[in-house]
Parts: C-alpha cells; sequence; structure tokens
C-alpha cells in the first residue's frame, strides 16, 4: 500500500473548513480509491503492530517534498490506518510535524502520481 | 611607759648599745596609744592588736609591722581569692563536685562553642544521601526510593485530529515514552476536548503499549463526548515502553478536538512500582 503525505493549510483545518472527510470526498472525486472502501481492515505502517487483526501489507511512504522530513525520518512504529487523516506524523527524534495522509493500493501508484498535484491541492483546502 | 624618751641619746638614736632597762617599749592597748604630742620614729606596741607603730608626726602613726597571731589570712582586710597572685593551674582545686561542673550551669555551653570535637564524634548531616540507591543505608523495602517508586511522562497536543480510517492511526501527539526500573503498575490517563463522528458510525481509540491494545473505547454517532480513557496496565516489567493513543472509525470522518485555554490532548503515563 501507498501513503502519501501532503502539507496541510493549518488556519483552514482549526476553522475546521478543511478536515480529513473533507478530503477524503474531494480525493475520491479524483476517481481515486482509498484502501480502506477495498481493505477495510488493512493497516499501512512501517512496523506491522496488529498482525493478528489486520492484512500484511508492505511500506510505501511518499512524503511531499515541501515537507520537513523524509519518509525514513517517520517513527517506525507510527501507524497511517488506511482512510484520509488530517493530524502530524511523529518523527523518530519525537518530533511531531503537522501534515495531511491518504492510503491507496501501490497498483494504483502512477493513477495517483498523476494526480498529485490535485491531491496536494486538497489537503491545502484548495 | 615612755623611758626611753626620758633617757634618749643626744643623737636621738637609739644605738644598740644603748638598749638596756632604761630604754623600754611603750606599750599598752592599742585604743590607748598616744594621739598628740608625739616624737618622730617613736614607737609603740599596743598588747591587743599586736601592731608595732612608729610616730610619723606629733599626731600620726604608721603601722610598721603585726605580730604573726594577727597577720594570719582570717585577720587580714585583704583576703579575697581573686586578690591571690602566681597561682598555678595545678595548685588549684578541680571543681569536681557535681553541680560545680553542669553544663547547664555553664554562660557558654553553645555546641558551637565546643572543640576538639572530631568528625566521628559528630552525627553527619547525611541523612537522605544514606538512604537513596547506593547509599550506605539504602532502603530496599516497599518504600523503596533507590530510583524513584513513581515515574511520569507525557504527551500533549494542542491541534485537533481527524480522520476517515478504519484501522488505527496515531493520534497526533498522544505518545510518550516512558523507561520503567522495575516492575510497575501503569496507569495510563487519556483525555482530549471531545470526540465525535460526522455520522452515524462508531469512533473508537485506544491505548497501546508497544502497539499492542491496553484498553479500547468506543462512541456513537455525533454527540460530542468526553474523551477521556483511564486503565492500569498492571505487572508491566522493566524496559522501555511507549504508550500512545490511536484512533479509528466504523465510517464517517472521527474527530479529536482541542481548544484554546487547557482544552488540549493530554497521555499521562505514571508508574508505581509494583
Amino acid at each position: 500500500m501507498a501513503v502519501y503525505i501532503f502539507p496541510l493549510d493549518e488556519t483552514k483545518v482549526q476553522a475546521k473548513t478543511l478536515d480529513a472527510g473533507i478530503a477524503e470526498v474531494a480525493v475520491k472525486a479524483l476517481d481515486l480509491a482509498i484502501i480502506k472502501d477495498m481493505k477495510p481492515t488493512y493497516r499501512e505502517t512501517a512496523k506491522k503492530v496488529f498482525e493478528d487483526e489486520v492484512e500484511k501489507g508492505s511500506s510505501m511512504i511518499i512524503v511531499d517534498s515541501s515537507l520537513s522530513f523524509k519518509a525514513d525520518d517517520i517513527a517506525e512504529d507510527f501507524s497511517f490506518g488506511n482512510g484520509t487523516t488530517m493530524g502530524a506524523v511523529r518523527l523518530k527524534t519525537g518530533e511531531w510535524v503537522q501534515c495531511g495522509w491518504v492510503v491507496f493500493d501501490h497498483a494504483d501508484k502512477t493513477k495517483v502520481d498523476a494526480k498529485l498535484t490535485n491531491l496536494k491541492n486538497i489537503f491545502k483546502g484548495i | 611607759m615612755v623611758k626611753h624618751q626620758a633617757t634618749k641619746s643626744p643623737s636621738d638614736q637609739l644605738l644598740a648599745t644603748e638598749w638596756n632597762a632604761e630604754h623600754l617599749l611603750t606599750e599598752g592597748l592599742d585604743a590607748s596609744k598616744p594621739s598628740s604630742g608625739l616624737v618622730a620614729r617613736q614607737l609603740y606596741w599596743a598588747t591587743d592588736t599586736k601592731i608595732l607603730y612608729k610616730a610619723t608626726s606629733a599626731t600620726t602613726w604608721e603601722e610598721l609591722l603585726r605580730g604573726e597571731a594577727v597577720s594570719r589570712l582570717a585577720q587580714l582586710s585583704e583576703k579575697s581569692h581573686a586578690n591571690l597572685t602566681n597561682v598555678t593551674a595545678s595548685q588549684h582545686h578541680t571543681k569536681t563536685v557535681a553541680g560545680d561542673i553542669n553544663l547547664a550551669d555553664l554562660a557558654e555551653k553553645a555546641h558551637g562553642s565546643l572543640t576538639g570535637v572530631s568528625s566521628d564524634q559528630h552525627h553527619t548531616e547525611d541523612h537522605a544521601s544514606r538512604h537513596v540507591d547506593g547509599g550506605a543505608d539504602e532502603i530496599t523495602s516497599k518504600l523503596d526510593f533507590r530510583t524513584m517508586n513513581i515515574l511520569y511522562s507525557r504527551g500533549i497536543s494542542t491541534s485537533g485530529f481527524s480522520t476517515t480510517s478504519t484501522t488505527p492511526v496515531d493520534v497526533t501527539g498522544l505518545s510518550t515514552d516512558i523507561t520503567l526500573p522495575f516492575t510497575s503498575h501503569v496507569l495510563v490517563l487519556v483525555q482530549f476536548k471531545w470526540i465525535y463522528n460526522n455520522g452515524s458510525y462508531d469512533t473508537y481509540e485506544a491505548i497501546c503499549r508497544d502497539g499492542a491494545y491496553v484498553r479500547r473505547v468506543a462512541f456513537n454517532g455525533t454527540q460530542k463526548a468526553n474523551s477521556i480513557i483511564e486503565v492500569v496496565d498492571p505487572n508491566v516489567a522493566a524496559g522501555s515502553y511507549t504508550y500512545k493513543l490511536v484512533g479509528y472509525v466504523s465510517g464517517g470522518t472521527g474527530y479529536w478536538d482541542t481548544g484554546a485555554t487547557g482544552f488540549y490532548g493530554e497521555i499521562s503515563v505514571i508508574a508505581f512500582k509494583d
């Protein structure tokens, strides 16, 4: 599975004009399938910790270049889930960085990559 | 009797060779000695006070000496102990009688006035250091202060969190690490301003220790609820752990809200030694 991480417009998040549900509607409007709708028990994480409950999956984490961290910087036990989330990721340093992410099937990577600008705008509330 | 005066020598000096029966010393009671008409160097022996006087003028006497019986210490007008000189320490009587040397009776009795007290004779001010880990009298009972009985750590979040994930996602800011030096009972407390969903779905949150569920709760629907969870994670072996909050939904979007002035999210971990 593929986790795509984007920066957020924090002002819109604070004002509640932007949240995970709003973003997810917009993502689906791009004709992209979010993994939870196909595999509702799938949990994307770099370190599988609930394997008795979820399907195993590979970790493919794509971090938008405008963010201050790389995929390798993320804490190994961090859980991304299988849907759309707006919050923050925890780095190995313990620091939390605000951002949003959405989890796709990495079989759809080419299709997703073609719409990266649209996705980035969605998480900026544009 | 004034025979001496009557037969004094021409030079007015009494010579030894002149001392004979004619030269008798005038004597009488001290109070009876003449007080006028005296001749300088005239002598008078007071038989009661045993004092020998010499006239220094026609009306005054000067005491020359006095007999032994009346010159003892008890008869002296100056006889106080303080007037004695050249008395050495060894010649003094040591004060050994109870009451003479009680500390309470001394004007100078403060502890700080004592000298010559060695470190072994002092009580060392080391109460705390003796009872800590590695101390000479470290406490190893249930009240074990060797590394502290109670440990605490926490994580906080001042920003909100929302997700559509149907499997656990780390909730922003709600993660904390703790290292237990001994087997402990760990109390975990989590709270956000409120938790809710935008639809008629369940919203779940769970406390995890190193990824394993310790406690899970569920909220249903759009009603905003206080998201407090508390759990005692018992008998956790010594070691380092990460406690965190994860959240997910059965559908819709789940929200964990914070706010200003204390409405933040928090996970507090308090460990008590077993």
